[in-house]
């Protein structure tokens, strides 16, 4: 129960910021399920490592999605464009 | 000269006008180094793209600064706050710099490799100033100062990587050159070195040293370039002078 309030109190946390629930589930669960053992969520602070990772087809698939659900219409497929030799 | 000429597609019809604007296909031009829409055949200006991209860093700088004073002010966790940031500084930074290179389709494994990189040193001083927030040795406007600097990373990147993009610009069947000059923002502090960079007006782009680079401001840096394609046999009507 006391888990579960936690996670309620950081998804509103992060909500009351702008970020969109998804973001704001992702991140918390993320943090509760990589917390060390006898840390505990609320006091652990992650290394450099931890959140780090390569740039990969997911790490840009995330960053397009973002792009397009964030940007005006007029400019939404801009970074999709294909490029062409002329 | 004039640097927008059109590619020969269809123009818009005037009931079109208004689909236009919705999720407008873009092709990028290698050889102009411009986002081009496909309905109307026109680039999309340098000065459009470069207002575009303040705009994406402005609302990378608020959302990074709302989570920075949330974990502050106590609301999320040392470990909330530094998974968020690292995960918005990643997503900010990389639209960056494929703003810059012209699309995904332009970014190459070396690319990647080297953002990793860079992100990474982001998230040990991100990971550090989680550290110095719970130590108090940071109050709220230091905090958000640091935020400034985390994006302006992001900034830097997109400016390194456009300058070298850019930089291979040319026009069909002309013998051109592309020219630069820094631009100083109206209302920022400068740091020495920008106000000298600024000084030196037109010169090769080549030449031209990107904001947050060899000056004091690094990730804070305000200025932005704007940008020319001239024929070779102008520029030296071009270089040290600040002609519209």
């Amino acid at each position: 129960m006391a888990n579960d309030l936690w996670v309620e109190r950081q998804i509103s946390a992060l909500l009351s910021t702008g970020i969109n629930s998804i973001d704001a589930q992702q991140s918390v669960t993320w943090v509760h399920r990589r917390a060390p053992v006898g840390v505990g969520a609320a006091e652990w602070i992650p290394a450099a490592d931890d959140v780090s990772m390569p740039i990969d087809e997911a790490v840009l698939h995330d960053a397009r999605v973002l792009w397009f659900a964030e940007k005006p219409a007029k400019v939404k497929r801009l970074l999709d464009s294909r490029g062409i030799d002329g | 000269m004039a640097d927008d000429e059109e590619l020969e597609l269809a123009p818009a019809q005037p009931e079109e006008k208004e689909r236009d604007e919705l999720l407008v296909g873009y092709i990028w031009s290698k050889r102009r180094k411009r986002f081009v829409s496909v309905r109307t055949g026109k680039p999309i200006s340098e000065a459009e793209l470069q207002r575009l991209f303040k705009r994406h860093i402005a609302d990378a700088e608020d959302k990074m600064s709302a989570i920075a004073t949330a974990f502050h002010e106590g609301r999320i966790s040392p470990a909330v706050f530094v998974e968020r940031m690292a995960t918005e500084q990643r997503r900010h930074t990389v639209q960056s710099v494929v703003m810059a290179k012209g699309g995904f389709d332009e970014m190459d494994a070396a690319l990647l490799i080297a953002l990793a990189l860079l992100l990474r040193e982001t998230n040990q001083r991100i990971v550090g100033t989680a550290h110095d927030v719970l130590d108090g040795k940071v109050s709220l406007p230091q905090l958000l100062n640091r935020v400034e600097g985390y994006v302006g990373e992001g900034r830097k990147s997109f400016f390194q990587h456009w300058k070298e993009t850019v930089a291979g610009a040319v026009l069909t069947g002309q013998d051109t050159v592309v020219i630069a000059r820094r631009l100083l923002h109206p209302f920022a502090k400068h740091c020495k070195d920008c106000p000298y960079y600024h000084s030196l007006g037109w010169g090769l782009l080549e030449n031209t040293v990107m904001p947050g680079f060899a000056c004091q401001c690094g990730g804070h840096c305000r200025c932005r370039i704007i940008e020319r394609i001239i024929p070779r046999n102008e520029l030296e009507q071009w270089v040290g002078t600040f002609r519209q």
